[in-house]
């Protein structure tokens, strides 16, 4: 089924056990009724809302086209003298094409696309190349020098000429419509993989701004499978050890004999992670994308702080908690904290000053920033100090390692300090860092 | 073999049929109910809170004149409450009344061989399916006539109760250690209900049908009403369901259900009301909506909502 191939280029899952009961229910409920048939595809093959959504815009895209051509008026059955002429001068296959309805014509376009390989188009610039292929199987070049040697024949046009060159225009228009469809379901998402790739490996500072809207989409996607994959990691670390009290009472009825044992559970607490975040002009993006990670994953991390500094260290943390357009809450805050020159000392300064007090052993803390001190005091002896109270302290720069330490850049003061120093510049790289710390902390 | 009842012969009788039962299903209601029936697949339903999830099921159960087994999932539910569990009361009981049965059987044997030999045989006694409480998933696989098993909100289970429901909604079977495998009698119609406040596991969806319904529109709502509430008049019952149409157009806390346009409707009707003014609705809002910062921004938008009216 191609159709099932289309769905799961967008990205759907559909399971091989679906195509099956897919299958059985287009038996139940027939091809006649085409909203029935949505509605049914739609319970088998989509299972979520948003799944729902691409599925529409699938079904549409695959079966759309060919009832607009079943609705349309047919209006070739006219005998047009002309047209006979025209035809008989054509080789077999175009006479076939000539006379063909609508219908047959998209057949048959249909048809030299998959002779031509049209399921494999990735890219929109193969769009061309896929046009041409098709209209060579159905033997355009000869249609070409027919209407060469017409218009030679006659040069001041005859009917013969018009109804050939309307012929041609009608099989480039089918062509074209084709090739667009088929890219459509197979093409844009494939391209889309794609693009997400790129995007992954692209430094943050370096997007633009269309791109962020997509990139945003990914930053959530990501967020997505972590949680799913450390919600259910945290389980196995649970048991203890054997818990007599608790087997004993539950065991009463059984006069004390232990028939069902009670473990203690070894309790873990949930890190607490404290981000300080460098927001001055040139990490502000990185910081953003950073929260906006840590806002998706609020369901694992929910007490997460978060601390803004340019020249002074704020506390931004209740922007985490704003449901719906987090994004913007987060640009306007780090707009309005960032347009200080840096200063580490400082912020590290109020920092310890603002979170001393609440760190222990569960804290993690994370500084996100390029260590730009701009000349002034590091305060390496606050930040040693902070690191020791908590339980785990994480440095990430994003600047690639070569510019570390140059200029007025503090790196390696801080670096002795920190229980590992990551390079933070793409999303590919931050997905692994979150991925890092879940693993270490929870 | 299995005779299909007359109801589920196509999907469009099938929501005729539920139309009579008092429940008024769209189209796709229908289809989905029919599909599920005819494939033998459970059905996964979600929706806002209110929509006629778990009605669907009893509607179903009524269609098919099969029993509703219902199964109301919380946090912690496990295999105990949801599968069956072993009746330890009657197997302490009953080895005490035949306690000096046991002495006489074990008192001829000789032997610690011997008497071994012959608990062991003694053992499966007391755990067959005499002393195995079924809960409602074994009780739904036990029906002859089968059932219709309603799952209620699944979402608020444990991700492991989930796991544990696999094997029955794939196989329809239930493994019992001590006594084995239990296969269903007849196959069951299952309807899964959720409310969407945690993510399901894909491995359940893959196995489930799904059907989202959302709110009904004007046209279904008014029909709802009358139904359900016959003495209603039908310029009210249209009054009404423009007005919570409305409503939900609205940023509210919690969005007005069709049961709360009901119960709403059936408030009206025991005060008498002909057709919505400015102060009936005021008094009785708190029918339609359940928090208080949702009645205070409507009320003051009340004449905006109710000035539009034809």
């Amino acid at each position: 089924m191609r159709f099932v191939a289309a769905l799961r280029n967008a990205g759907l899952p559909v399971s091989s056990d679906e195509t099956l009961v897919a299958a059985q229910s287009i038996n139940l409920v027939g091809y006649d009724n085409r909203g029935q048939l949505k509605a049914a595809l739609s319970m088998v093959l989509a299972k979520t809302e948003s799944d729902k959504q691409l599925f529409d815009l699938c079904f549409e895209r695959f079966y759309g086209n060919r009832t607009a051509h079943q609705e349309s008026p047919d209006g070739s059955d006219k005998p047009d003298p002309n047209q006979d002429r025209a035809s008989a001068e054509l080789c077999p296959q175009l006479q076939h094409l000539f006379n063909a309805s609508p219908d047959e014509l998209a057949l048959a376009v249909q048809q030299a696309g998959t002779r031509a390989g049209l399921d494999s188009i990735r890219l929109f610039t193969q769009k061309g190349v896929f046009r041409r292929k098709i209209l060579e199987q159905l033997e355009w070049p000869a249609l070409q020098q027919m209407m060469l040697e017409t218009a030679r024949a006659a040069p001041g046009g005859s009917p013969t000429l018009s109804s050939l060159q309307d012929f041609a225009a009608r099989l480039q228009g089918q062509a074209r419509e084709h090739v667009d469809q088929q890219y459509a379901l197979l093409g844009e998402a494939r391209s889309a993989n794609m693009r997400d790739q790129m995007l992954m490996q692209t430094r943050i500072n370096r997007l633009q701004p269309r791109q962020k809207a997509h990139c945003r989409q990914l930053v959530a996607r990501i967020a997505k499978n972590l949680i799913k994959h450390f919600k259910r990691r945290k389980r196995y670390f649970r048991r203890g050890m054997l818990d007599l009290h608790a087997s004993l009472r539950h065991n009463v009825a059984t006069d004390g004999h232990l028939f069902r044992l009670y473990w203690r559970r070894k309790h873990r607490d949930r890190p607490r992670l404290f981000i300080v975040c460098d927001v001055s002009g040139s990490v502000r993006q990185y910081a953003e994308v950073m929260l906006l990670f840590v806002a998706s994953m609020q369901e694992l991390l929910p007490r997460a702080r978060c601390y803004a500094f340019s020249d002074r260290l704020e506390d931004i943390s209740p922007v985490l908690k704003v449901r719906g357009d987090t994004e913007n809450a987060i640009a306007t805050t780090l707009q309005r904290v960032g347009r200080g020159s840096t200063d580490y000392g400082a912020a590290l300064d109020s920092f310890a000053e603002l979170a001393g007090p609440a760190l222990n052993r569960n804290s993690v803390i994370i500084v996100l920033g390029d260590a730009r001190n701009n000349h002034t005091d590091p305060a390496v002896k606050t930040f040693q100090r902070c690191a020791d109270k908590a339980g785990r302290s994480y440095w990430l720069n994003p600047e690639g390692r070569y510019a570390w330490n140059s200029g007025d850049s503090v790196m390696a003061q801080y670096q002795p300090h920190c229980d590992a120093v990551y390079e933070v510049g793409t999303l590919a790289q931050l997905e692994h860092f979150c991925e890092d710390l879940l693993r270490k902390t929870l | 073999m299995r005779v299909d009842p007359p109801a589920f012969a196509d999907a469009q009788t099938l929501t005729r049929q539920l139309g009579d039962c008092g429940y008024i299903a769209s189209d796709e209601v229908g289809l989905a109910l029919f599909l599920a029936y005819q494939l033998q697949k459970p059905l996964l339903v979600e929706g806002p809170p209110g929509v006629g999830k778990t009605e669907l099921a009893k509607a179903a159960a009524a269609t098919l004149e099969q029993p509703l087994i219902r199964l109301q999932c919380y946090e912690g539910v496990d295999e105990a409450k949801a599968l069956y569990e072993w009746k330890y009361g009657k197997q302490l009981l009953y080895t005490q009344i035949l306690k000096q049965q046991i002495d006489q059987v074990l008192g001829k044997s000789e032997g610690l061989g011997a008497s071994m030999e012959k608990l062991h045989a003694m053992d499966d006694i007391f755990f067959s399916e005499r002393f195995v409480e079924p809960r409602p998933l074994l009780k739904a696989l036990q029906q002859p006539e089968g059932a219709v098993l309603l799952i209620d909100e699944i979402d608020k289970s444990d991700e492991e109760f989930e796991a544990l429901l696999l094997e029955i909604l794939s196989d329809y079977q239930v493994s019992i250690p001590e006594i084995g495998t239990v296969a269903a009698q007849q196959v069951p119609v299952v309807i899964l209900t959720s409310n969407q406040t945690r993510e399901l596991s894909d491995a359940l969806r893959r196995r489930c049908l799904h059907l989202y319904i959302p709110f009904p529109g004007m046209q279904q709502e008014i029909t709802i009403l009358r139904s359900r509430i016959p003495d209603i008049s039908s310029l009210l019952a249209q009054q009404m369901a423009a007005f919570v149409e409305r409503l939900r157009q609205l940023e509210l806390g919690k969005q007005p259900a069709i049961s709360e346009t009901i119960d709403w409707g059936r408030a009206l009707l025991l005060l008498h009301a002909d057709s919505l003014d400015r102060d009936t609705v005021l008094s009785t809002l708190n029918v339609l909506l359940k928090h208080r910062a949702d009645v205070d921004d409507v009320a003051a938008q009340l004449p905006q909502l109710l000035g539009s009216e034809p």
